[in-house]
């Protein structure tokens, strides 16, 4: 076994282990991560074994529950950025022109700005929640998604065999997914897995300014950013626990997307 | 224990401090989250951009250090006729700016000139009562009220109306930073957001009792960064600490050595408005709900580690003359259950609410007791809070707007008197930009019936109705009375916590 294998193996473990931990999760506590206690301030111990935060609430399970927050908006929004891209790119290829032209320039425009500024304006606009929040973070996938696609349109459009399928009156959809589709989802499951990672930071680092999910949701950014206001007092539980569970999981799916994108060349 | 990430922080510290010139030793140094936005008495209604103005120009009255009674400044004495509606005030002479111009009546004159066209933000305290003004003499100034207005001399005691030096234009506000001073110290250097620079006015009438020679106020991005600072060394005191920083300073032996802090109680509140327009807090059935389920205690606790902070039962603050307790002082979840059921709301249709509070804007801590404020409203099973933010420029902006519901606010006084807790809050004809929306012509009466009695105990009295009214129809639930504490280098003398602005110009070492 190589070392690139061992990459992915460590990459497939952590991203199963967020997995389990966002289904199972509240079986794995018991306590609620948002009650309020009075043991604030508790540093780790049997008890609470990641500690509690200002407000006597426990950090083990803010971190647990934290993880579902994560899941869903990345993927939310890696869904709705594949499904935009996609579905710009396939008109942009297919139809080409004026249409082209207008779409092309539109991505060039938004894939100027960095994802997290992006992110950052589109919540200002349309404010806190998990729906928000993933659509924001989304926006900054779809230029990418769309230039996939469409340079595969491109490049398979004017093929003798996709003439052929006009001939053989093959629905259009086939052709598409057949000639268009399949031949990028192996590429698409590199940057797929990346992009997951990526929005698994720009959600926390939207939270970490304070436009993410709005509190008490447990949510690792946002907890991040409380937690640091204790640096000073030594309570270093308080941010630490939210830092290693954005950490982590942003590297296990960095490693599979890596592993992922290096095969294909 | 902590020097070893001081470092990591301090680097930053070290490249601003060479900037301006370090602590020295004749200069006291200050360290601020506050900002200022304008320097200008007609259009300022802010905090900072208010207490700099009172550190370096003179108003016709003014205020003792640890005085909240007005008493003559640039006056030197004022006649009241009978009916308490002509003011005559009588100038000292040779009062002038450092530009060698003399402050007299007419420059009174001009600066009121300016308040009553360009109707800035605090315009409304003088043009409210204020019928007619007119310089008589070139020392005497004389003014017409509308009605006979109780704390008139305290709202001329205010920046708003200050005379101002022949740079303010007449027909605009004032852009620039710097301007002839009148007051006991001058600016000196001043770059917005970074620092302002202070030194001692030699025209000032007063010099001999200006302890100061130089204050540089240094403003930064967050409380940590000004703890360190005081740590370090780079500046001798502030008063921008959380809670868990002062507390910090109070007990750790080590801060204890070469830090003090100076606590005192303020004027200064903390509270909650209703959209009274707005569905579904229309309902008073909902407010009193509401204001029945809100625990003080525990969020000085949880929110504020128990300290700098007092219940407050009324808008009226407990120190000042008129206060009565009128709000519940146990949560009751039974009664609040009760009046909710009777507004249609229960556990199987329960009320959905966003609660509001400005991100930063006022520390930290409300982001907490936002918290508290959901957990203790939901905890009747009846009532489900989104807890929502945005930074305070947006902030005020959905509040004019009448976008916010239910959202947190604080005030400091412009004046001490009763009036300035009832009138801006209350009074139909109060500013928009106090978001309740409230409108009661009975209680309007009784409110004007009390700015104009010039009796204390008939105010009072008065003022005791007037608050009935604040629990009855719940517009707002006063939550807190603040206690400023200053952290200071014990080197420092002449820390006050003054009641009405912070006297930068009686700090030495």
């Amino acid at each position: 076994m190589n070392l690139k294998k061992i990459q992915l193996y460590i990459g497939i473990f952590i991203v199963a282990m967020l997995f389990f931990i966002a289904v199972f999760g509240p079986l794995l506590t018991p306590y609620d991560p948002i009650a309020i206690s009075n043991a604030t301030f508790s540093s780790p111990s049997l008890s609470h074994i990641f500690g509690t935060d200002a407000l006597g609430r426990d950090i083990f399970s803010r971190v647990l529950y934290g993880a579902r927050i994560s899941l869903l908006v990345s993927l939310l929004a890696v869904f709705i950025g594949v499904a935009l891209g996609t579905f710009l790119g396939l008109i942009a290829g297919f139809f080409g022109g004026k249409i082209d032209k207008f779409i092309v320039l539109l991505m060039d425009a938004m894939y100027a700005f960095p994802g997290l500024l992006l992110a950052i304006t589109f919540t200002a606009f349309l404010g806190q929640g998990i729906r928000n929040v993933a659509f924001a973070i989304a926006i900054a996938f779809v230029p990418t998604y769309f230039r996939l696609v469409r340079n595969q349109v491109l490049s398979i459009k004017n093929e003798p065999f996709v003439e052929a399928t006009k001939v053989f009156k093959v629905p259009l959809w086939k052709t598409v997914f057949i000639y268009v589709f399949l031949p990028v989802v192996p590429t698409l499951a590199g940057i797929l897995a990346l992009s997951i990672g990526d929005a698994i930071l720009t959600e926390a680092g939207l939270s970490y300014l304070g436009l993410g999910v709005p509190p008490p949701t447990p949510d690792w950014g946002a907890d991040l950013s409380t937690g640091q206001h204790y640096i000073l007092q030594d309570y270093w539980w308080c941010f630490l626990f939210p830092g290693i569970a954005i950490f982590l999981a942003v590297l296990g799916f960095a490693l599979i997307g890596d592993y992922l994108s290096e095969e294909k060349l | 224990m902590v020097k070893k990430r001081l470092f990591a922080l301090a680097l930053p510290m070290f490249l601003l401090s060479s900037a301006v010139a370090g602590t020295k030793k004749d200069t006291v140094t200050i360290g601020t989250l506050d900002k200022w936005k304008v320097l200008d008495p007609a259009k300022a209604y802010d905090v900072m951009s208010c207490n700099l103005m009172q550190n370096t120009l003179v108003g016709l009255y003014g205020y003792k250090p640890g005085s909240t009674v007005p008493e003559p400044a640039l006056a030197s004495s004022v006649d009241i006729s009978k009916d308490g509606k002509t003011y005559v005030f009588h100038l000292k002479k040779g009062m002038i700016f450092t530009n060698g111009d003399e402050i007299t009546a007419d420059t009174v004159k001009k600066a009121w000139d300016r308040v009553f066209k360009l109707k800035g933000d605090p315009a409304f305290l003088l043009t409210g009562v204020v019928e007619s003004y007119k310089a008589k003499d070139k020392y005497v100034f004389e003014v017409k009220l509308k009605y006979p207005f109780a704390p008139f001399l305290s709202v001329v005691a205010f920046t708003v109306a200050y005379p101002v030096p022949s740079v303010f234009p007449e027909n605009s506000f004032f852009k620039g930073d710097k301007y002839p001073a009148s007051g006991p110290l001058m600016i000196k250097k001043i770059k917005r957001d970074r620092y302002v620079y202070l030194t001692k006015n030699p025209k000032y009438f007063d010099y001999k009792n200006v302890e100061t020679k130089k204050v540089l106020i240094r403003q930064y991005q967050n409380a940590q960064t000004i703890r360190l600072a005081l740590e370090k060394g780079d500046i001798d005191m502030s008063s921008s600490l959380t809670t868990l920083d002062i507390r910090d300073f109070m007990t750790n032996p080590k801060l204890k050595e070469k830090f003090r802090v100076y606590v005192s109680p303020s004027f200064v509140i903390s509270y909650i408005v209703f959209n009274v327009k707005k569905k579904p807090f229309n309902n008073p059935k909902i407010r009193k709900a509401i204001a029945y389920l809100v625990n003080r205690g525990e969020i000085k606790k949880f929110a504020y580690n128990d300290i700098l902070r007092e219940d407050l039962y009324s808008m009226i603050p407990k120190n000042m003359w008129g206060y009565k307790p009128v709000f519940n002082k146990k949560p009751d979840v039974q009664k609040a259950v009760k009046l909710l059921a009777e507004a249609g709301f229960t556990k199987e249709h329960p009320l959905k609410i966003n609660y509001w509070y400005p991100a930063g804007h006022y520390g930290t801590d409300v982001e907490k007791e936002a918290q508290i404020i959901k957990s203790q409203l939901e905890k009747t099973g009846v009532i489900k809070v989104t807890v929502k933010t945005t930074e305070w420029p947006t902030y005020l902006d959905y509040m004019t707007k009448g976008v916010l519901g239910m959202f947190r606010l604080g005030w400091a006084p412009d004046y001490i008197d009763p009036d300035n807790y009832v009138y801006p809050f209350l009074h139909s004809k109060a500013d928009a930009s106090l978001g309740s929306f409230y409108k009661n012509p009975e209680l309007d009466k009784l409110i004007e019936k009390a700015r104009s009695e010039s009796d204390k105990k008939k105010r009072e009295e008065l003022y005791a109705k007037i608050q009935e009214y604040l629990w009855k129809d719940a517009p707002y639930i006063p939550l807190h009375q603040t206690e400023s504490a200053i952290v200071a280098d014990k080197k420092v003398k002449g820390v006050t916590n003054d009641p009405v602005y912070p006297r930068y110009y009686l700090l030495h070492k």
